[in-house]
């Protein structure tokens, strides 16, 4: 589906979840390639040139509501996105969301023989503790956003998984990227791990495991 | 009587300091209680703050601010 669609759609099942008219909703999704900046990142210095310069060189941006940083997207990524409504706790909430999130990814890719954990790893893209890494490298990034409803709160949690790459065409974007909105941060490929790069087959096979743990 | 915008208490464990993100409201706007005021950003997690009154909006800190759970970033009188 093309990008805009699949944010078009987080946004719609956010608001159907915080407005009660749904409980729950789940996508798998892919897209085409381009840049999915959280949108806080309009104000800085920069980001219209930024956008400008990615735009022409083939990485389209796209804002998008969930925190964190720039990530691609492209036909070696794939998305889920699960929206719910958390209910009032006495904390851990936000750990709470990113455990539901990342659960199904780490059985599915431990249904494939391959251990996973919570990690930051230095140099990846959108990094956060609440990456799944395959030794030592990002494999999933996660993000999430939250919207007060009675009882609890709507949440919307993204994770982006590697099915290819990133290609080191996909790093120079991010990293002009950086560059042009003046943050001093470089991403390195091989931080991350790709099912690509643990066996011939393991992307198919993963979906089909993901697939299953969403059923 | 002034009400307080707080960044909310019950989301997260431990000391983790957030950022103002944006403000979707401006200083002096009349807003409604329920309205999105702003956003905050914590582990990669974007938090909608809504209005928890009817009435003006006062921001007392600004957009890029480190927060933290409980701090007051603006008042509605």
């Amino acid at each position: 589906m093309a990008l805009a669609d699949a944010l078009d759609w987080e946004a719609a099942r956010l608001a159907d979840v915080a407005s009660g008219r749904a409980g729950s909703a789940a996508l798998l999704w892919q897209c085409e390639r381009a840049l999915a900046v959280p949108a806080a990142m309009r104000s800085r210095p920069g980001f219209d040139a930024a956008c400008a310069r990615a735009a022409g060189a083939g990485w389209p941006v796209h804002l998008r509501a969930t925190g964190g940083d720039v990530v691609p997207q492209g036909p070696g990524v794939l998305n889920l996105t699960l929206v719910f409504m958390q209910p009032k706790t006495d904390g851990h909430m936000l750990d709470a969301a990113y455990l539901r999130l990342t659960a199904p990814i780490v059985a599915a890719l431990a249904a494939l023989g391959q251990a996973a954990s919570h990690a930051p790893v230095d140099g990846a893209f959108c990094d956060g503790r609440f990456n799944v890494a395959i030794g030592g490298r990002k494999f999933a990034g996660t993000a999430q956003r939250w919207r007060p409803m009675p009882g609890g709160h709507a949440v919307q949690a993204h994770a982006l998984m590697l099915l290819d790459g990133p290609d080191a065409g996909a790093v120079d974007a991010l990293n002009t990227f950086y560059a042009d909105c003046g943050i001093d941060r470089r991403i390195a490929a091989g931080a991350h791990v790709a099912l690509a790069d643990l066996r011939a087959g393991a992307a198919e096979d993963f979906v089909r495991c993901l697939s299953r743990q969403l059923a | 009587m002034a009400t307080d915008v707080t960044v909310p208490t019950d989301l997260w464990e431990g000391d983790l300091e957030a950022v103002i993100t944006n403000w979707l409201a401006s200083d002096g706007q009349a807003v409604k209680q329920g309205a999105l005021l702003a956003e905050i950003m914590v582990e990669k997690s974007q938090f909608e703050v809504t209005a928890p009154a009817d009435g003006t909006l006062t921001i007392t800190q600004a957009a890029d601010a480190i927060v933290r759970k409980g701090d007051t970033i603006g008042r509605i009188g």
